[in-house]
C-alpha cells in the first residue's frame, strides 16, 4: 500500500526535447519502490488541478531517491515541470503492481515507441545482466541520450514511424535475443485496435522464443487513473481475464493477459 | 470529540454516529481497511460503493476527464452485484472498525425492496443510502424509499439529485427517509486530453457553494436529518454544510487528494468546537445554525 511522501527536488533537466526530468529525494520511496510502479503526484499547492498526476518511476537512486521523466503538457504537468531545485513535492506511492524481475544475470530486452520510455529504464537500476533497449521514436530529438544510460545496455534507436517495418525487425530480433522482454508506450486504448503497434508487439512476442508464457513478456499499459489505489474503478483494462483496474493490478501486465 | 448523532431512531437497529464525518460511497471503494488507522478513526461510518441487485461490467472508455480544478468521471458502477460483493468484502468491512452503510442502487421500488430484504439479515448493515437514476422522477424516488425501508431494520438514507432537489426532498421525507444525503453530483460533459467527451458526475472543490446552497435550501423544506456532502476540501466547507443544516458530512475524492483528510478534518472541528465553547455536536451544531441561519420563520434550529 502507497503512502504520503514528501520529497524534494535534487535536480532538474531537459534530456529529451519536450520531456522533463526530475531528481527528487525521498529514501523512503526509493527504497520501497520496484520498477514500473508509479506514484501519484499532486501538481499544485490548492486545488487546481484537483486530482494527483499518476508518474511512472522512471529511475532509481539507491536509498536516495527517485527520477521521474514526463511530457510537460497541461496544466497540472507543466507545473510540475516547472519546478526547481529545493522545491517540494507531495508524492503518493509506490503504487500499482511493477515489473516482475528474473535473478540477477538475466538478458532483458526493453521496447518502448512514442513517448512510452518512462517507466522501463528503473529496470537498469535492478538488474546486472545483459540489456538491449529498442527505441522508436519519430524524431532525432526525442532519442533518448545515450550517456545517461549504463554501459551494459545495447542501445537500438529507432527514428521513424512506429509502423515501419525496420523497427519492428529490431524488436523480432530483440524478443529472440533476451531471455525477458519489457515493453511500454502502450495505452488502455491501443489494448483494441487491431492493426495498432500493440498487435505487432503481440506478435512479434509470440514468434520469438519467449512465446507468450506469462511473466516472461510484460507490458506497462498507461491508463487515466484518477485515486490510483483501486477506489474508483475509473481505470480498467480489458484482460483475458475481464477487466482489471491498471492502478492496483497494474500497470505492469503479462503480455499473454492482454489482447 | 463528544459525538452521539443518532441516525433512524425508532428503528430496530438505529445508526450512531461517533463522528460527523462520514466516508462517503465509493471513496474508499470496497476497502476501508487502506486508510491508516488513525484516519480511519475520524470517521463515524463507512459507506460502500453503490450495489446492484446483478453485477454491473462499468462503462466503456474514456471514462476521466480532468477539469479546472475537478474532473468528470464516467464508471458505469462498475460493482460485482450485492450477494457477491457481501461474499468478497464483508470481512473487511467489519474489520474496519467503523459503522457500515451500504449503498444501492436500482431501477424500480421493487428492485430497492428486494436489495434491502437481502441485507435485512445481516446484522454488520447498520444503514442503507439509496442512490438513484440521474432522471428518475421524485414520486417514484418516494416509492424506492418506501419500498427499502418497508423491507429493513436500519436506517434508510436518501441521496437526493443534484436538479429538482427540494421536490425530491420533500417526497423522500414524507416517504419515510430516516436522512437525505444533499445531494449527488451534478452531471456534466468535458473532454479528455485525447478530445473525446466523458459524460458523467461532475466533482470540484469549486462546486461546494453549490452544495451548500441546495442544503440550505432543502433544510428549510423539511424536518429529516441532512447530510451533506461534496466539494469538500478544508474545514470552511465542512462548517458550511453544518451552518446550512447538516447534522453531519461526508467526506469524497478528496481521500485521494489528501489520504490524511479525515484526521486534519476531524482535528480541525475539535478545535472549532473547542473555539466556540461547544460542549459536545449537538450544541456545536446549535451553534453554527444559531449564528448562521436562525433568523427567519420556519428555520430549523434544534439539532437533530
Amino acid at each position: 500500500m502507497g503512502k504520503q511522501h514528501l520529497a524534494f527536488v535534487e535536480a532538474c533537466a531537459e534530456p529529451v526535447r519536450g520531456m522533463r526530468l526530475l531528481f527528487l529525494s525521498c529514501a523512503g520511496l526509493s527504497a520501497s519502490a520496484k520498477p514500473g510502479q508509479y506514484v501519484m503526484v499532486r501538481c499544485g499547492q490548492a486545488y487546481d488541478p484537483y486530482l494527483r498526476y499518476p508518474l511512472p518511476i522512471h529511475r532509481f537512486m539507491a536509498g536516495q531517491g527517485i527520477a521521474l521523466l514526463f511530457r510537460p503538457l497541461g496544466p497540472g504537468l507543466s507545473w510540475l515541470g516547472g519546478r526547481r531545485v529545493g522545491d517540494a513535492l507531495d508524492l503518493f506511492g509506490p503504487c500499482g503492481h511493477g515489473f516482475d524481475l528474473p535473478q540477477p544475470g538475466a538478458s532483458l530486452s526493453l521496447v518502448s515507441w512514442g513517448l512510452g520510455l518512462a517507466p522501463l529504464l528503473g529496470i537498469l537500476d535492478h538488474t546486472t545482466g545483459a540489456v538491449r533497449l529498442v527505441m522508436q521514436v519519430p524524431t532525432s530529438q526525442q532519442l533518448y541520450p545515450r550517456e545517461l544510460l549504463p554501459r551494459q545496455v545495447e542501445y537500438v534507436p529507432y527514428v521513424g514511424q512506429r509502423d515501419s517495418e525496420g523497427f519492428w525487425q529490431a524488436v523480432a530480433e530483440s524478443c529472440r535475443w533476451g531471455e525477458r522482454l519489457y515493453a511500454a508506450g502502450v495505452s488502455a486504448r491501443d489494448l483494441a485496435d487491431a492493426d495498432g503497434a500493440f498487435r505487432r508487439l503481440r506478435q512479434a512476442v509470440g514468434m520469438g522464443s519467449l512465446g507468450l508464457r506469462p511473466a516472461l513478456a510484460q507490458v506497462w499499459v498507461q491508463a487515466e487513473m484518477a485515486c490510483g489505489q483501486g477506489f474508483c474503478q475509473g481505470c480498467l483494462v480489458e484482460t483475458r481475464r475481464g477487466p482489471r483496474r491498471a492502478c492496483v493490478e497494474g500497470p505492469v501486465f503479462d503480455l499473454a493477459e492482454l489482447g | 470529540m463528544e459525538c452521539a448523532i443518532c441516525l433512524g431512531p425508532g428503528q430496530k437497529r438505529e445508526l450512531e454516529l461517533a463522528s460527523p464525518l462520514l466516508v462517503a460511497a465509493g471513496a474508499l471503494g470496497y476497502a476501508p481497511l487502506s486508510l491508516e488507522a488513525a484516519t480511519r478513526a475520524a470517521f463515524g461510518a463507512f459507506i460502500t460503493p453503490p450495489l446492484t441487485a446483478r453485477p454491473l461490467a462499468g462503462a466503456a472508455s474514456p471514462r476521466l476527464a480532468r477539469t479546472t480544478a475537478g474532473y468528470v468521471q464516467h464508471t458505469g458502477l462498475r460493482n460485482p452485484g450485492l450477494r457477491q460483493a457481501i461474499r468478497l468484502h464483508a470481512r473487511s468491512w467489519q474489520r474496519a472498525g467503523l459503522p457500515v452503510v451500504v449503498a444501492l442502487y436500482g431501477q424500480t421500488s421493487g428492485e430497492f425492496g428486494d436489495l434491502a430484504a437481502q441485507l435485512a439479515e445481516v446484522d454488520w448493515v447498520q444503514g442503507l443510502e439509496l442512490h438513484f437514476p440521474r432522471h428518475m422522477a421524485a414520486d417514484e424516488m418516494a416509492e424506492c424509499a418506501r419500498a427499502a425501508s418497508a423491507e429493513s431494520d436500519v436506517p434508510c438514507l436518501v441521496r437526493l439529485p443534484f436538479q429538482g432537489t427540494i421536490i425530491a426532498a420533500r417526497a423522500c421525507a414524507e416517504a419515510g427517509a430516516d436522512a437525505l444525503v444533499v445531494a449527488a453530483p451534478p452531471y456534466a460533459r468535458a473532454m479528455d486530453e485525447d478530445g473525446a467527451w466523458v459524460h458523467g458526475p461532475l466533482h470540484s472543490p469549486a462546486l461546494a457553494p453549490a452544495y451548500a446552497e441546495l442544503l440550505y435550501e432543502v433544510a428549510r423544506q423539511v424536518d429529516v436529518p441532512l447530510i451533506g456532502r461534496g466539494g469538500i476540501a478544508d474545514i470552511g466547507d465542512v462548517l458550511a454544510l453544518v451552518s446550512a443544516g447538516a447534522v453531519a458530512v461526508q467526506v469524497d475524492s478528496l481521500l485521494w487528494v489528501q489520504p490524511a483528510a479525515g484526521a486534519w478534518l476531524y482535528q480541525s472541528l475539535e478545535g472549532e468546537m473547542t473555539r466556540r465553547g461547544a460542549a459536545d455536536w449537538q450544541a456545536f451544531v446549535a451553534h453554527c445554525r444559531g449564528n448562521e441561519i436562525g433568523h427567519g420563520p420556519g428555520d430549523r434550529t434544534e439539532p437533530c
